[in-house]
Formats: C-alpha cells, sequence, structure tokens
C-alpha cells in the first residue's frame, strides 16, 4: 500500500469534515440527566441507549442506570430510552441554556426481546427506521445457556435465511449462506465486520486435508462477543461496498460498563461423542462353478452364474469396538471477563482458553501393538484431532471530551489445531475406515517401497490402519491481532463525526509432517518422508471515515444526512517450503533431498464512497435513499467504477390515528426496501499472464514461462439487486411477535467462469460477466410467550425461510456439465443432474437385479438423457425453540429442534463403496433391497453409469440443541461471598437426526469448509455429539 | 404542510456550519473521486504473475521456449497423458485406480464430460499455442536460433501427430498464442496428420545446420514425420525417411526428469501410486475374465517388460493398487527419474520393419525384428539380452505377419504413445474390425465393453468453439 497516499486521502477527507464541524456555530447548550429503573422492582437498567431525538447526542445508563447527556440544545427536546428486552419509552424535557435538567425513566419488561437498535454501515440505528429485515443473535446470552463452541455454532439455525453447515472435526470451518447462492464462479459467502472493522474470513484456510480444514471466521471466540446482526441482502447491504452482495455479519464485542469492577468466570467441560449409524461392509465369499477356490462373487455375478456363494461376510472395523478410531473426545473451556470504569473511561478485559480433543482415537487394536513394540507413539497419532485456543480481549471506550469519544478494541487469539486427514486424501482415514471388506482378516499393510512398512494386520480397514493415516501430521498454527480504533467527534449537537481504522492481521503457520520410516505406502518413497511448511501474513486494513449531520426540519421532519468513504486493503501473501525423502530424525523441509520453495501474493483493494439521506416523518414513517460508488484493483482496466443505489421505506402504521385499534395488535410495522451491491472478480481475473515453471531440459531445470490466463479488460463486479418487503407485528400486550419478509433478488453481470475451448490450448476457463441469477423466497420469526407467570414459563420461536433460486441466463455460453452438477439457464444454480433411474423389475426372480444389453433382460430401467434431480442444498427451513421455565423460573430447560428439506444429498461415499471398494450393501448383500440393487447396477454396469441413486432425500429434522439451565437465587447468592451471578448450564448438541437419507447423516459434508457449493457426503465420519456442563459465576 | 427550504430548516445561528459541511463534504467526495489519489490507492501488482510486457525480449523469447518444452513434456511423460490413457483404452494398462474417469477408458466407453480425456487434448492443444508463441518471439528477438525454431516445430507436429494417433475425426487445431482467438474446424484425422507433416517439414527446413543441436532436432522431426507418415499409409515413404544413415539407431530424442523440473509420471502412476497395472489377456484378481484380442503384457514375461505382482517384502501380501481391490501388476521399466524417449532409432527400425511388412517381405521383416533383438537396445530402465529375446520364426502368413510385428512393436514401444494409434491403423489400413483388434469381453469391473476405439473431442470443445459440434465419427 502506498502509505503516503493514504495518508492524503484520510487526512483530506478528515480536513474537510472537520473544517464543516469547526465552522458550526455553538449554540446555548445544557444537559439532561436522569436514571433509568425497571417499572416494578425499581432495579437500575444498565446499558440502556439514552439519546435526544433529531440530534447526535446520546449516551448509555451506568450500572446504576443512571446516565448524563451534554451539549443539548436548549428548547423542548424529545428523551428516548431504549434497551432490549424493555418496553421503548420517550419523554419530552425542557432544556434550558446552561442549566442541567432530570429525566428519569421506569421501563416495562418487554416479554418479546428484540435488539431495538441495530448497527449500519453509517452507524448505529434504532430497526424500526430500517426497511429491511436485519437478523440479530443475542451472543452472550446463547453463549451461557447453549453447547457453543464456535461462532458457526452460534450462527446455526438462530436466523431465518441462513444457513450453516459445518465441517465434522473439532477446529473445522463452515460453509454460510444467506439467502440462497447468487454466483456460479465467485464466492457466495458473506462477508464480515467486527467492531467496525472489516475481517478476514478466508474459507478453506490452510494446508489440504482432504476434508474440511479451518477457516479464519472459527478463530473468534464467541465468548468475547456481545450480538452478531446478520444484514441479508443487497438491500441492506448496499453501503457495506463492492463485496456485501451475500451479505454481512456484523459482530459487536463485548463493552465495559461504568461502575465497579465486575469479574464473570465461567467454565466448561464435556465430553464429545460419535454417535451415529454406520453401515457394515460386506462381502459374498464363494467360488466358480466346477472349482473349489476361494473368491469373492458380487450379486450381478450370481446372477449370471459365474459365482457360487458360499457365505455371506458382514464387518466394519468402524462398528468393532476394538477396531474403531472413533472415541470420546473432551472439551474444556474456562475464562474471566472484567467490566467496569467511570463516566468517562470504561474498559473489558477478557482472557479464554478452550482445550478440545474430536473423537478420532487411535483403535485399540493399535495401541496394543505399540505398547507390544515398543514403537514411539506420537499424540498426533493417539488423538489426530486437537484444538487449543487462547483468546484474549480489551475494549477500551473513553470520552475524552464530551464532544469526543473514542474506542479502542483490541482482540488476540492464538491457536494450536492438529487435524486428520480424511475424506478425499489419499492418505486420510475414510477410504480405508469405509472402503475395507467385510470381514477383519484381510492380509495385512504393503510392505513395499523403498522403505518398506511393517506388515500391520488391516483388520478389516482397507489398505492401511489409522496409525499410518494419522502418523502424518497436518496442523495450522495461528496468531491473530484484530485492532480497531473508532473515534466520534461531535463538535456540534447535530454533526458527528467518525472514523474507524482497523487492521486484522492473520500470521498463520501450517505444517505437513511425515517421519522418515513413517506413514502410509501410498507410493513407493512416500514412507521416506517429507515436511510442507507454509507461513502465511494476512492482512486486512480498513478505514471508514464520515460524518452524519442531523436537523429538525420541523417538530415532525427529522433528517439524517451521513456522507463517507471507506477503503478496504486486504493482502495474502504466503511462502512454502516442500521438501521430501527425508534423513531419519529429520523434520525440516531444507533436510529433504529435493526442497523448494513455492510463494503466492493477492492484492485486493476498494475504495468506496456513499451518501446517505435519511428522513423521519413524525417518527413513525421513515425513509432512506443512499448511494454508494466504488472501484476496486480486480476491476478490468476498462471498468472504472460501480454504483449502488438503495432506497427503503418503514412505517409504524399501527402508529396512525387511523389505523383500526385491535385489541390484540400491539403493534404493526411495515417496510420495503430496495438495493444493490456486488461481489468483486477474484484479483487477477482480468489480467493476461504468465506463471514461471522450470521444466528439467537435457539433464538441467530450466527458467521458463507459459500462458496461464486469457485475462478480461471489461471485467466488472457482479451485481445483485434486491427488492425486499415485509412486516413486523407485535401481539398481545408484546408476548408475542411475528416477523415477515419477501425478498426477491436479482444478480446480472454474473461472472461465469466460461469454459475456453480446450483446443486453443489456453487456461480452462476466463471469467466473463455474462450471467444472471435470480433468489427469492420467504422468511418469518416468530416469537411467542405462551404461559408468563411468576413461577412458571413457556415460550418458544419459530424461525422458517424457502428460497427459490434459478439460473436465469448463461449468458448465450452452453451448459456447464459437470459429474455431479450442471448450470442450465432455468434451473438452480449446483443442482444435481443424471439420468434417472426410472424403475427396475426382477424377471427372472432370482432376487438379484442385473443389467443386459438385451432390453428383454434387462431389469434395470435408466432415462436417456440427465434431468434435474434436485437442490444440492437445503431450500427449506424451520427451527422451533421452545423453552419451559420452572421453579420460580430459575430453572430454563430448552431445545432447539431443525428442519431443512428440499434438496438431495449425494452420498458419494456409498457410491465409491459400490463402483470401486465393493463393498456395499447394494453390490455385496443378497438381502439388499431391489432399490438398492438398482442404485448400483445403473452407476456399475448400466451404460450411463448414472449416478442418481445416489442423489438421495437430504430432508431431516434434528435435535441439534437441548440445554437446562439454573439460576442461583439471590438468597442462595447471599450466602456465596461476592458472588453476584451465578448459572449452570448442562447442555447437549447434535442429539438425535430424523432423516430418510441412506448415509450417515445429511450434513456430513467433506467440503463444509471450502469455497465449494455443493455438499457431499464422502468418505467422512458424522457430526459428533457434544455434552457439556457450563459455570458462570459474577463476582 | 410547510413546505422549508434548506436555509429555513436550519436556525439561523446554524446556516454557515451547515454550508461549511455540506462544502467540505462535497470536497471531501470529489477528493475521493480524483483518479490522482484512487489510482495510487488501488495498485495491486501481484508478484505471482509474469504480464506480457516483461516478455519482449530475447530472454522472454527464450523463456517461451523452455515453457514450450515445458508443455510437451507435460504432454507425454510428465503427465497423466493420452500415454497412459491411450494405453488403458489400448491393451497396455488396466485401470487400478478409484477414478471413474479411468475405468471409462480401460472400459472403451467414455463420455464426453470425462475430465482427464478433456486435460490430455487441452495439454496437446497447449504445446501447440506454447510453440507459436514461442516462435513468434524467436523470430522476432533470436532470429537466428534456428535449432530453437526447428524443435519448436518438431513439438508442434508431435502434438499434432498424437492428436491425430489418439482422438476421434473432426479434430479441431486452434489457436490462443495472441489476443485473438483463432478457432480450428474439425479435420479429419487424416488432415491432422498432414499438419503434423506440414510441421514436421518446417522443422527439417530450419534443422538442416550441421550442429549438434540441429542434427539432433532433424532426426526426431523425420522420426515424427515418418510416424505421421504411418499415420495417412504412406508407409515407404515412412521408411524412405529413417534410413540407418539418417537416424542410427542410438539416436533417441529424450526427456529427463528432476523432482522440482518434474518427475517420470509413466513410473509415477502405475509404479509408484498403482493406479494403473500393467495389462493382460486374463483380467480380475481371480484371473478369470478372458480379454478378447489384449497382448498379455504381464503373462508373457517379456524379457522387454518385466512384470510382476507388488508384493510386500514378507513375500506373502499381494499389494493392492490405489484402489485397494485390485492385485498390482507393475514394471521396473521406468523408474522416477528414467529418461523417456519421445523419438528413437528403434522408432526409426521399426518404421522400416513395418515398410517390410507392407511389401511381403516377411523373411526380411523377420530377419529386421531378430535383429533387433540379437542386439536390443535399452528400454527405460530395461536392458535386454539377446539371450532373453531368442530368434523369431518367420511367420507363415499375412495374418501371422502382422500379428508378430504389431506385438513385437507393442513391447519395444511399450507406454510410449504409439499402441493405440497403431490398434486403429489395423483397423484402417490392415482390414481387421474392431472386434478382433480392440480387447472385448466382460470388464472386471462389471459390464462389457464398450466401442470407443479414440478418445473424443472434448465436450467443452462444443458451443465454446463456434466451429466444432461434435466428433465427425467415432471410426477409427
Amino acid at each position: 500500500m502506498d502509505f503516503t497516499r493514504s495518508r492524503t486521502w484520510l487526512g483530506a477527507l478528515s480536513f474537510a469534515l472537520l473544517i464543516g464541524g469547526a465552522a458550526a456555530a455553538q449554540a446555548q447548550q445544557a444537559s439532561v440527566t436522569g436514571r433509568v429503573t425497571e417499572v416494578g422492582s425499581g432495579a437500575p437498567v444498565a446499558d440502556a441507549q439514552v439519546f435526544i431525538v433529531g440530534t447526535q447526542v446520546g449516551g448509555l445508563t451506568n450500572q446504576d442506570g443512571r446516565y448524563i447527556l451534554r451539549n443539548v440544545p436548549a428548547g423542548t427536546q424529545q428523551v428516548r430510552v431504549i434497551r432490549i428486552g424493555y418496553s421503548e419509552s420517550k419523554r419530552p424535557v425542557t432544556v434550558v441554556a446552561g442549566q442541567a435538567s432530570t429525566v428519569d425513566f421506569a421501563l416495562g419488561k418487554s416479554i418479546i426481546s428484540l435488539q431495538e437498535v441495530v448497527t449500519t454501515a453509517t452507524g448505529e440505528t434504532r430497526r424500526v427506521e430500517i426497511g429491511n429485515a436485519i437478523s440479530n443473535i443475542d451472543a452472550k446470552k446463547v453463549v451461557e445457556s447453549s453447547p457453543i463452541s464456535s461462532v458457526s455454532d452460534l450462527l446455526n439455525s438462530r436466523a431465518p435465511g441462513v444457513q450453516v453447515l459445518s465441517g465434522t472435526q473439532t477446529g473445522t470451518g463452515s460453509r454460510i449462506r444467506v439467502r440462497g447462492n447468487n454466483s456460479l464462479s465467485l464466492n457466495n459467502d458473506p462477508i464480515y465486520v467486527i467492531d467496525g472493522v472489516r475481517m478476514t474470513s478466508d474459507q478453506a484456510s490452510g494446508i489440504g486435508t482432504g476434508g474440511n480444514r479451518a477457516n479464519r471466521v472459527g478463530d473468534l471466540n464467541p465468548e468475547e462477543i456481545e450480538n452478531i446482526e446478520i444484514v441479508k441482502g443487497p438491500s441492506a447491504a448496499t453501503l457495506y461496498g463492492t463485496d456485501a452482495a451475500n451479505g454481512v455479519v456484523v459482530i459487536t464485542t463485548k463493552r465495559g460498563r461504568a461502575g465497579a469492577p465486575q469479574w464473570t468466570v465461567h467454565s466448561e467441560g464435556g465430553l464429545i461423542t460419535d454417535r451415529n449409524t454406520y453401515s457394515d461392509n460386506y462381502t459374498i465369499a464363494g467360488h466358480s462353478p466346477g472349482l473349489t477356490a476361494y473368491r469373492e462373487c458380487a450379486l450381478p455375478l450370481i446372477s449370471a452364474g459365474t459365482c457360487l456363494r458360499d457365505s455371506v461376510r458382514v464387518y466394519a472395523p468402524i462398528n468393532d469396538p476394538d477396531a474403531t478410531p472413533l472415541g470420546v473426545g473432551n472439551r474444556i473451556a474456562a475464562g474471566a471477563q472484567l467490566s467496569g470504569g467511570t463516566e468517562t473511561v470504561r474498559y473489558f478485559l477478557s482472557g479464554d482458553r478452550a482445550n478440545e480433543t474430536g473423537v478420532l482415537s487411535l483403535p485399540d487394536f493399535e495401541r496394543r501393538r505399540f505398547d507390544s513394540t515398543g514403537a514411539v507413539l506420537r499424540d498426533y497419532t493417539e488423538r489426530p484431532n486437537h484444538q487449543i485456543k487462547n483468546s484474549f480481549r480489551a475494549n477500551l471506550n473513553a470520552a475524552i471530551t464530551p464532544k469526543l469519544d473514542v474506542a479502542v478494541n483490541a482482540g488476540f487469539v492464538n491457536s494450536d489445531t492438529r487435524f486428520s486427514r480424511e475424506s478425499n486424501a489419499t492418505s486420510g482415514l475414510g477410504s480405508h475406515l469405509f472402503g475395507g471388506p467385510g470381514y477383519k482378516t484381510n492380509g495385512s499393510v504393503s510392505t513395499s517401497g523403498t522403505v518398506p512398512a511393517v506388515a500391520t494386520p488391516l483388520t478389516g480397514y482397507r489398505a492401511w490402519t489409522p496409525s499410518y493415516s494419522w502418523a502424518e501430521k497436518t496442523g495450522q498454527q495461528v496468531d491473530r491481532f484484530i485492532l480497531g480504533v473508532n473515534s466520534q467527534y461531535r463538535p456540534t449537537n447535530w454533526l458527528q463525526l467518525r472514523a474507524t481504522v482497523g487492521n486484522d492481521l492473520t500470521d498463520r503457520r501450517d505444517d505437513n509432517l511425515l517421519l522418515r520410516g513413517e506413514g502410509p505406502p501410498i507410493t513407493s518413497r512416500y514412507r521416506e518422508g517429507f515436511k510442507d511448511q507454509l507461513h502465511t501474513n494476512i492482512r486486512n486494513l480498513s478505514a471508514d471515515v464520515g460524518g452524519t449531520a442531523t436537523y429538525n426540519v420541523s417538530s415532525s421532519i427529522n433528517s439524517k444526512t451521513t456522507i463517507g468513504t471507506q477503503f478496504v486493503d486486504r493482502t495474502f501473501a504466503q511462502t512454502e517450503a516442500f521438501g521430501e525423502f527425508l534423513p531419519p530424525g529429520a523434520q525440516t523441509a531444507s533436510a529433504g533431498a529435493s526442497p523448494q520453495a513455492f510463494e503466492a501474493t493477492t492484492i485486493q483493494k476498494t475504495l468506496g464512497f456513499f451518501i446517505e439521506e435519511a428522513v423521519a416523518f413524525r417518527d413513525r414513517l421513515f425513509l432512506t435513499g443512499a448511494l454508494r460508488t466504488d472501484q476496486n484493483s480486480a476491476f478490468g482496466t476498462n471498468f472504472q467504477r460501480v454504483i449502488y443505489p438503495k432506497a427503503s421505506v418503514s412505517w409504524l402504521a399501527s402508529e396512525e390515528e387511523f389505523f383500526p385499534k385491535l385489541g390484540w395488535l400491539t403493534s404493526m410495522r411495515l417496510r420495503g426496501a430496495f438495493g444493490a451491491s456486488g461481489v468483486q472478480p477474484g484479483s487477477n481475473d482480468a489480467l493476461r499472464s504468465f506463471d514461471g515453471l522450470s521444466p528439467n531440459i537435457r539433464g538441467t531445470d530450466q527458467p521458463g514461462i507459459i500462458f496461464s490466463a486469457v485475462g478480461n479488460d471489461s471485467l466488472k463486479p457482479e451485481r445483485t439487486t434486491e427488492v425486499e418487503a415485509g412486516f413486523e407485528m407485535k401481539v398481545f400486550s408484546n408476548r408475542g411477535s411475528v416477523d415477515f419478509t419477501y425478498y426477491n433478488k436479482r444478480t446480472k453481470d454474473a461472472l461465469i467462469s466460461a469454459i475456453v475451448a480446450p483446443s486453443l490450448g489456453a487456461a480452462p476457463t476466463v471469467r466473463q460477466n455474462l450471467g444472471a441469477v435470480s433468489n427469492s423466497g420467504y422468511e418469518v420469526l416468530i416469537n411467542g410467550q405462551l404461559i408468563d407467570r411468576k413461577a412458571l414459563a413457556f415460550d418458544v420461536t419459530l424461525s422458517g425461510s424457502i428460497n427459490d433460486n434459478k439460473l436465469i441466463s448463461l449468458g448465450g455460453t452452453p451448459p456447464q456439465i459437470g459429474t455431479t452438477t450442471r448450470a442450465v439457464e432455468g434451473f438452480p444454480l449446483f443442482g444435481l443432474w443424471a439420468r434417472p433411474i426410472d424403475g427396475w423389475k426382477d424377471k427372472n426372480s432370482d432376487g438379484i437385479l442385473t443389467y443386459n444389453a438385451d432390453t428383454t433382460l434387462n431389469e434395470v430401467f435408466v432415462g436417456d438423457s440427465a434431468i434435474f434431480r434436485g437442490y444440492s442444498s437445503p431450500r427449506y427451513s424451520l427451527t422451533a425453540t421452545p423453552a419451559l421455565e420452572l421453579a420460580n423460573r430459575k430453572v430454563r430447560i430448552q431445545a432447539l429442534f431443525d428442519y431443512r428439506g428440499g434438496s438431495r444429498y449425494y452420498n458419494n461415499t456409498e457410491r465409491i463403496r459400490c463402483v470401486s471398494r465393493q463393498n456395499c450393501n447394494g453390490l455385496m448383500n443378497p438381502e439388499a433391497s431391489l432399490e438398492e440393487q438398482a442404485m448400483v447396477v445403473a452407476t456399475r454396469d448400466h451404460p450411463s453409469r448414472t449416478l442418481d441413486g445416489f442423489f438421495q432425500p437430504g430432508s431431516f429434522v434434528k435435535l441439534r440443541e437441548l440445554s437446562a439451565t439454573f439460576t442461583a437465587p439471590e438468597g442462595f447468592l447471599a450466602r456465596v461471598r461476592g458472588a453476584r451471578s451465578l448459572s449452570l448450564t448442562a447442555s447437549a448438541r447434535n442429539l438425535k437426526t430424523w432423516t430418510n437419507y441412506r448415509g450417515v447423516d445429511p450434513e456430513t459434508d467433506f467440503t463444509a469448509s471450502e469455497t465449494s457449493n455443493v455438499p457431499q457426503d464422502f468418505q467422512t465420519v458424522g457430526p459428533p455429539s457434544y455434552f457439556l456442563l457450563r459455570l458462570n459465576v459474577g463476582f | 404542510m410547510t413546505r422549508l427550504t434548506l436555509m429555513q430548516a436550519f436556525p439561523s445561528g446554524r446556516r454557515g456550519a451547515a454550508t461549511a459541511t455540506l462544502v467540505a463534504l462535497v470536497a471531501a467526495a470529489s477528493l475521493v473521486g480524483c483518479s490522482s489519489i484512487s489510482e495510487p490507492l488501488l495498485d495491486a501488482d501481484d508478484p505471482d504473475l509474469v504480464v506480457p510486457g516483461t516478455i519482449q525480449n530475447a530472454e522472454g523469447a527464450n523463456a517461451l521456449y523452455i515453457g514450450a518444452i515445458g508443455r510437451l513434456r507435460t504432454a507425454t511423460a510428465a503427465g497423466e497423458s493420452t500415454w497412459l490413457f491411450g494405453g488403458l483404452l489400448a491393451d497396455e494398462w488396466s485401470t487400478s485406480s478409484t477414478f471413474i474417469q479411468n475405468d471409462e477408458a480401460d472400459q472403451r466407453s467414455i463420455k464426453l464430460d470425462n475430465g482427464t480425456v478433456r486435460d490430455q487434448f487441452r495439454a496437446l492443444a497447449r504445446v501447440r499455442t506454447a510453440t507459436n508463441q514461442s516462435l513468434d518471439g524467436l523470430r522476432k528477438f533470436l532470429p537466428n536460433e534456428r535449432a530453437k525454431m526447428a524443435e519448436m516445430y518438431f513439438a508442434r507436429g508431435f502434438a499434432e501427430m498424437q492428436l491425430a494417433q489418439d482422438f476421434c475425426n473432426g479434430i479441431p487445431l486452434s489457436d490462443a498464442s495472441t489476443e485473438v482467438f483463432a478457432f480450428g474446424d474439425p479435420l479429419p484425422v487424416a488432415e491432422v496428420f498432414n499438419r503434423a507433416i506440414a510441421s514436421y517439414d518446417s522443422s527439417l527446413a530450419l534443422a538442416n545446420g550441421t550442429d549438434t543441436s540441429s542434427v539432433r532436432i532433424a532426426r526426431a522431426a523425420r522420426i515424427g514425420k515418418a510416424r505421421a507418415l504411418l499415420g495417412v499409409n504412406k508407409i515407404p515413404e515412412a521408411a524412405a525417411l529413417v534410413t540407418p544413415a539418417l537416424v542410427p539407431t542410438s539416436f533417441v530424442y529424450e526427456l529427463t526428469f528432476s523432482v522440482p523440473g518434474g518427475v517420470n509420471i509413466l513410473w509415477s502412476q502405475p509404479a509408484s501410486q498403482r493406479r494403473y497395472t500393467v495389462g493382460d489377456s486374463l483380467e480380475g484378481n481371480a484371473r478369470n475374465l478372458l480379454v478378447r484380442n489384449a497382448i498379455p503384457f504381464f503373462s508373457a514375461q517379456d524379457a522387454r517388460l518385466p512384470v510382476r505382482y507388488t508384493v510386500s517384502t514378507n513375500g506373502k501380501d499381494t499389494t493392492k493398487s490405489q484402489d485397494g481391490f485390485t492385485f498390482s501388476r507393475t514394471s521396473t521399466i521406468y523408474g522416477q527419474f528414467t529418461n523417456a524417449a519421445l523419438a528413437s532409432g528403434l522408432d526409426a527400425r521399426l518404421i522400416e520393419i513395418e515398410a517390410q511388412l507392407r511389401s511381403g517381405d516377411y523373411v526380411g521383416m523377420t530377419a529386421s525384428l531378430n535383429a533387433l533383438r540379437a542386439a536390443p537396445p535399452k528400454l527405460g530402465e530395461i536392458q535386454p539380452t539377446a539371450a532373453q529375446l531368442p530368434p523369431l520364426p518367420v511367420p507363415a502368413s499375412q495374418l501371422a505377419a502382422e500379428n508378430l510385428y504389431f506385438r513385437e512393436k507393442a513391447f519395444w514401444t511399450f507406454t510410449r504413445g504409439q499402441r493405440l494409434g497403431d490398434l486403429r491403423r489395423l483397423v484402417r489400413q490392415y482390414g481387421r474390425t474392431v472386434a478382433n483388434t480392440f480387447p472385448e469381453g466382460t470388464h472386471y469391473r462389471g459390464g462389457p465393453y464398450g466401442p470407443d476405439v479414440n478418445l473424443p473431442v472434448p465436450k467443452d470443445e462444443e458451443k465454446n468453439n463456434p466451429n466444432f459440434t461434435s466428433c465427425t465419427d467415432r471410426l477409427p
């Protein structure tokens, strides 16, 4: 980055804004003070937001509920108080210049707790003034009472229209989609903003495991988060810039409260188990006609009479207690938080440590072997999946002067994670765990190769046992520092200037180590060892500078104008050292026989400018209009700038006099919004370029270059435009609420990885702005407090969504045909396609289906051409969260049921078992149903080789969470010295799944942490279950 | 409702401030929009990339030349090329991997969207584009490097010849060497052979010096051209190009390997990763599935291709292949760094011998074959001895002579990308049928062998090349 230029830019803008502020005449002003308490109990309400309507004057109540507002203009003012969990209140006050006025508030508890203030790109705004649906997750509350170990857990099933699918190993990332997939070729992940700073959220970050791996969102510690807001679509995300079309996850960390220091200590521990059901492996033992020698048959051979069955052998190491690699994992976490300060300086400090070991564990039979031979058993071989994470946070809020606030938010994370190689890695566990025969005595690990392995009994594993897979260490260490400095300057009571500068700096070290003489005999030289070391720096520098001017056009019209600019500079710099053929004991790449070095850099910068005008009429009708324009380093040279508009309306209709006064209806708000946003191209997509390579020519490695990228000078961002409309309704005196949203968004200039004709001898694809994609759907959130008594309460939250996705246009390019998915106009992105299995008939009544080219003999019927078979990801979701409070409401029992449907799930594990491993039910089990046999025959023997049978029903209902929280009564606390609060929570995650899916679990996805959009079950163990006990104590 | 102007909206004491602020904000907006500020801010030079402007010089031309050789390596022995996949479709190799794409090739039932075939087709096309880019640079900046230019034409001819040998009728020869793409029309195999011949002729015209490089390239181009002439059934003409005087038996144009510079994939895929297993006429672990027409490369235990079941060092366990199921039959013919011959004097002799076969001189043909057996050249890591290769008897019939010649050639040229072309020629030029030439029977992965006798031009070519719709036909 050119820092000189950056300073020029920031300085110019700041100067310009400050000039405006400094020029403002100072009217005579006064202060307003008061105390906010709870109706009935009179208890102080801390953290309530108090502000003068139509001005920039505002503040928070302290622990005693007191507040003070300075620089209040003289005259009649409206003071408004907002606090989650309480009804909003507004009172007039006459302010006399130079004097202090007092206004106290008594807030009534709101049974339905909605976040009344949301964070937008232009600052905090009352929810009612926004025309968009924004989901809010009260992270602090959720973490204290639910089995949460990651941000993904926090996001999962708590917001309509937001789908989360996580990897199954500890420390692996997740795929998050908000309102469907917009892009055929680019990333469909939302972006993240933490405390106003642009956050690194790279998917699939690190050395490949063959399956899931870490992502950078997983670095965050949920304990530090106050709340999360999910800005779902372009209509709301316009002002976040040119890569916000997939939504924005806005994270706010905890803040200090003025008052005496308060400690909050938590401790958590529990077990992690695998409660999934796994299929057995089958082998048909038999012999050829006329011979006695043992051979292995398959159902079609038996039907053909070329193999005679003697017995069916059934075994699977995963189901054998002595051979299973599934053990009991554990999680231990503890932390402390300190909050306090004065009216002018508040602080929040926290420190946490989490130690989690996944379920994968060296089988007993292997442990005995290590014990008996005295071989060294390394920790990463014994427990290959493990994570230690330490996180620290210091947030400081200071009122430097009555007009200037400065906040410094600093978070540091240090983690050390190791993963089992899985799924699609040749050395990984899955292909051997699920790929063995139907018997245990299947020989030994191959001892061929330059450094032979010991002839270890396979014990039902395919080619080697877990100790060989897990001799290969795959780990990642991260040091990450996120620093944000935010200042707000109010030169007058109608103007606020703000600046946020932050840097998210990740230092990542990945290593993949196999010591000489260890590991699986994948190739003849594999066991000679290797070391692959990556060192990566990811820097995400962002600066956000702007100002907001408010003025009251009349007593009933308030206006707010915001203007700002934003700069984001993301740099990814990686060096890699690789060396293979290590000498004994060596652990470095440079010790390898042929060390190699690699380097990779990605730079992407965005410079944007926006202006927003918001007008409030009589405090019940709110209109907002805005424009943002962006320039980006990834745009083609022929495309300079993109402009995104937005507009929204929010109307508190029930406040109108003409609105019918219905006894059951407490309030009704209608809202609508329109807006556009984008997704930027890949950093180098626009460039025609060459790569270096060094082929060996006549015995010498020589430096050469090859044509690598076609480039596109006219490349521009994808542009997604969205219209959404909905209503919020509170009913029965705030005992219930309904929030309904319809959205319709259309992506144009969608970037297509247009296929380059192979005969051109160029890159396989080139990015072109050719396509169009649509997403539409409905979201609903219903809260209800069905029972609300002093001793007993019952509430329920229902959250549902429907998404309809369609590829509108490929811009004249032909359909993109993949092995499982196709991009075809008129059909959903990433849909599953196959020639359908139309039916089957056991014509010879032998109980076995076979294919025969002679149609009169053929027993499995397949359609002539591939057709759309279903969405590859769920399009329907419904989450129910009932909660019962007992024992004077000191015990709260809560469940979270999650339904997802409308899709098929690719059971690629079963496919490879049938086609390559030859151990699946439909091929090797004479008891298999004809449907199961048809799946196999259609993909093995029928010329279509169709995968149709493996695109299986993906719908499910899951008891995702169950928790019971006991909150100690005050009487008990009085006996615990210094205790302010105490709660104990027992919780469980992933308890039960109901599904017709034939595989392990329709959330067993080996690509969840990748940028892939097509989940599939491929040789991966299923999602684990967590059983945790958590203690929260406040002092 | 009362409408207020902006000035009316502000109290009098605030007008100045409002005006100043708005002016300031507009000024800020102007500054942000100013390209002199924004352009440097948005600079994002990526050191990973080599941009075209940096290679417009002699060193750039030489780097493109080296890159083109790299492309040729990838399209042959340093990549999973048609040398392996052609061998799957023919009888040299059998699949022992988990990859559906490999199964399709071995089962002679290749889908148009077979990703591996697509990549192999592109790899050969990339040789053409890279050589054309290199030739452009050499002509501009190194016009005296005639041998290098000749080598580029040789490489281009070799890629064209390999395309013609392995792919269906209707091969488009396109070019992306400049920013304006040139899309090729679907050409018959014979026409693609002719294009290869033209490239080889260009090579020979340039490689007319007496320096070592020129002589080496000229010999290689002669062999290449002769092989292309075989493709268009000009056997005598081919033989005349590669007489011992012009191409000695000891000559070899070969690829070399290293870890950073690329290892020999003819070793890596079959012998090291065990994804290909040496073909045989009896397949299946139980060796109970007869593959008609297949040369028993494994069972024959020919000295030129030593093959064995890969057994563990304990001598007991038969090592299974990458698929974890198929017993692995591996050969030591290639090691990780064993040189691989792109063109050799052995090829030249075999072309001459085919001319003898074509002329009906079975005695001469047999004598020539026996001469090779008596003084066998080294094949990869294998140095057969004369004792291991006793003289062959003279065949009694045309059919027997053809069988003998092509069997001998198959062992001499194992997995060097010639077998599939020869099987196709047996049908095209020797009057055989597909059914008595290509592997037939029940495949050990299930189902019968399919009808394919060549690799299809991949589906990705359809519509993305405006001149191409599909293979003209799938005939041999």
